[in-house]
């Protein structure tokens, strides 16, 4: 019953054990523990350092911005060296690589030193800590589509008038962007559209492999850049979004073939921005087309049917309109000059801004619709039906039922939808209505064509498709516009309209902004400025 | 009698231990807990600040789930003044005389004149995620009178109120003279995170994370 003498010996040996491995093992073991979690911990915040920082200096390459320097700014900002929550990090030692090209590279690695508490027991006072981040600019190509209709020259309400709000934004919007470096273009429209930057070649070629384009000049201080054509236009007219969405998608073209035979490729950001108080009222036509006319045959036309290279095509826009002009439209009439194909001398671009109704006029000139019945030229009476496509091709009846996924907003005709219940039929070649449904399917078609670069096949020479994002802005201080139609066009995430989905996944997505007054409508372009200037990966 | 006391001198033993112990264990817990949650802090800050300077729009429900889900173990909820966590999104800009001509805040000779703020750090946005409570921005809060549904300032008040203005520390604008600086116009986006801390007396006494990122 009594305990052994080697066991006796042990009493009290786990005191004298822990006693001893407490502060020899347990401690030191501990300290490593927290010395380790505190280095991952600045770890982390290097990283989250480094990471605003190259997105910071990244988001301003393209800028004037010094880029080492302002990396450096937003390095210094994130980690602050001697200050709490930093565990007293010290030598914080960035280095900052900046590549340039159309596609432009911020890459930012620090390092830093974190004092250790328990391990300097050990002699290891500190322990080095790294991290790194790029970040990647490419140069954008921006085509700015201006709707200068009519209506852009009520009021605002806060002492100007619409188009005189837009003027302001859309040149600031335009500076936010490098010359030198982005490219950017202009397209304004009323009941047609024309390219309002460059201004040469004139008149602007309408084929993709044409010269012209977005180009790197667009603020060179000259009375014909950019911003000085912005500050030209007038407000006057129809709603050409199918004309101006169509010439928009031509000019980019032209820019990415230029840049592409110039430079073996081509990496910028291709955008739309298009901008509306209003809904389409225009539909560009091509009345006798070979294999498609339209003309009855008791027209009287000497060309009811254009041959098959076009060479007495009946070009021109038929515009749609009620009593305050907003949907439901109780007239359709034409036939008016599409101002693109102005071969007037004297209706340079400039002009153009400054004449808005200068396209509401017949076209010149008058061979095609030599001996057309009416008085005057009014090709709704020479017609036997809609046609099934318009202009450039694109079809005006896609799904045989009519645009279903409108949703107006501030119509002033109470309107909710351009469609009415009543399906799309070509056969009523003079009913307003039915011209109302090609005039929103001939923009929703052409966007489609924009968004999956529809005309890739057909550019010789060409590489690779251009990925293009529409982004739209509808004001709505002046009356109704349709944020179905502009939220389809820009193919924003999550879109549905009418418990319809209008987004589709395999296509690029851009923004829609609705803005009621001039202050939403300077943050929609800065919003837009921002979103295109974003980083891309 | 002598068998009684050697026993006794376990749970002695065993005691003493305890007494040293279960503090140091408890204040291990609480330290490691506490380092956890400001690495989700951190993190949590990042990615948000990622994201906003990315143009994601964290006014819509969408996208504040998203963030939610990433700040879950923080408790960050989509709901003001739920949660334990919050995370504020600030768009800052200096006012220089592009901004004031921006507001129409010049004289004839476009030179500042009613810009109120010209030369000082102002917010053009602000978005608050979760509890607001738990902690408010280093930089300061714009009165919540200016701030829209969509989180915007007007430019008007961004250049005139003087509530407006913000305590930003280690950017310097647009310097001509040395072509440093922000660039004018450009904007600088803001991400701060903070959840409440693990909180054990006397180990831990609750002190909030923290973490703030600019882009």
């Amino acid at each position: 019953m009594f305990l052994k003498k080697s066991q006796r010996g042990q009493r009290g040996s786990l005191l004298v054990l822990t006693t001893i491995m407490v502060p020899v093992f347990l401690v030191p073991l501990i300290g490593l523990g927290i010395d380790a979690t505190v280095c991952y911990i600045v770890q982390a915040e290097l990283s989250a350092a480094v990471d605003g920082s190259a997105l910071g200096a990244g988001r301003l390459l393209s800028t004037n911005a010094n880029t080492t320097d302002i990396a450096t700014e937003f390095l210094n900002a994130n980690f602050r060296v001697g200050q709490g929550g930093f565990w007293g990090a010290y030598s914080l030692v960035p280095t900052i690589s900046v590549s340039t090209g159309t596609t432009k590279t911020v890459t930012v690695t620090a390092t830093a030193s974190v004092p250790l508490i328990f391990m300097r027991i050990l002699g290891q006072k500190s322990a080095p800590v790294a991290a790194t981040a790029t970040a990647t600019r490419r140069d954008a190509r921006v085509e700015l589509v201006i709707d200068r209709s009519g209506s852009m020259s009520d009021s605002d309400g806060e002492g100007s008038t619409v188009i005189q709000d837009l003027v302001t934004y859309a040149q600031g919007f335009t500076e936010q962007f490098t010359e030198g470096y982005d490219e950017l273009g202009l397209v304004a429209f009323s009941g047609s559209a024309v390219v309002g930057y460059p201004t040469s070649p004139w008149p602007a070629s309408l084929s993709a492999t044409g010269s012209g384009g977005p180009d790197t000049s667009f603020y060179s201080g000259t009375s014909s850049d950019m911003v000085h054509q912005i500050g030209n236009i007038q407000a006057g007219g129809g709603t050409a979004m199918g004309d101006a969405l169509a010439t928009a998608y031509v000019e980019l073209q032209k820019a990415h073939m230029r840049d592409l035979l110039a430079n073996g490729a081509d990496t910028r950001t291709n955008a739309i921005v298009l901008f509306t108080d209003g809904v389409p009222s225009s539909v560009v036509t091509y009345l006798n087309r070979n294999s498609n006319s339209v003309i009855s045959g008791s027209s009287n036309c000497s060309y009811p049917v254009d041959t098959a290279t076009p060479t007495n095509p009946m070009y021109g826009y038929i515009v749609q309109a009620s009593g305050n002009g907003n949907p439901p439209y109780t007239s359709a009439w034409g036939f008016y000059q599409m101002a693109s194909l102005d071969t007037n001398s004297g209706h340079t671009s400039a002009w153009y801004m400054a004449n808005p109704s200068g396209d509401y006029v017949s076209p010149s000139p008058s061979t095609p619709e030599k001996n057309c019945k009416s008085t005057g030229w009014n090709p709704l009476n020479n017609l036997s039906k809609i046609p099934s496509f318009d202009k450039y091709g694109y079809s005006l009846s896609p799904n045989g039922s009519g645009y279903q996924l409108s949703a107006f907003v501030n119509n002033p005709n109470g309107l909710t939808s351009i469609y009415n219940g009543t399906a799309f039929s070509t056969s009523n070649a003079t009913s307003a209505y039915q011209w109302g449904l090609a005039s929103w399917d001939e923009v929703d078609q052409v966007a489609q064509a924009i968004r999956t670069d529809a005309n890739y096949a057909n550019r010789s020479g060409d590489t690779s498709p251009m990925p293009i994002t529409i982004y739209t802005v509808g004001y709505t201080g002046d009356g109704g516009t349709d944020y179905g139609l502009l939220e389809k066009i820009a193919n924003i995430q999550g879109c549905s309209v009418n418990g319809i989905s209008c987004y589709n996944d395999n296509q690029q997505s851009g923004i829609y902004i609705q803005a009621s007054n001039k202050t939403a409508l300077a943050n929609a372009f800065s919003v837009i400025a921002t979103a295109i200037l974003r980083l891309s990966h | 009698m002598r068998r009684t006391s050697r026993s006794g001198g376990a749970y002695i033993e065993l005691a003493l231990l305890t007494l040293v112990l279960v503090p140091l264990m408890l204040g291990v817990i609480s330290c490691g807990l506490n380092m956890h949650l400001q690495l989700q802090t951190v993190q949590l800050a990042r990615d948000a600040g990622h994201m906003f300077a990315e143009y994601i729009d964290f006014t819509l429900l969408g996208n504040q789930q998203v963030l939610a889900a990433i700040g879950n173990t923080l408790g960050l909820s989509t709901t003001a003044g739920s949660g334990t966590a919050v995370v504020i999104l600030s768009n800052v800009r200096y006012v220089d005389v592009s901004a004031c001509t921006l507001a129409g805040k010049v004289d004839a000779h476009g030179n500042p004149s009613g810009c109120t703020n010209y030369g000082n750090w102002v917010f053009s946005t602000r978005i608050v995620i979760g509890n607001s409570s738990i902690r408010s921005s280093n930089l300061g809060t714009p009165p919540t009178s200016i701030v829209t549904s969509n989180g915007t300032i007007a430019i008007t008040d961004q250049v005139t109120n003087a509530n407006d203005v913000a305590s930003v520390t280690g950017i310097n604008p647009w310097n001509s003279t040395t072509d440093t600086g922000l660039p004018s116009g450009q904007m600088v986006y803001v991400a701060e995170a903070s959840a409440k801390g693990f909180h054990m007396p006397p180990f831990s006494a609750g002190t909030n994370t923290y973490a703030q990122v600019y882009f």
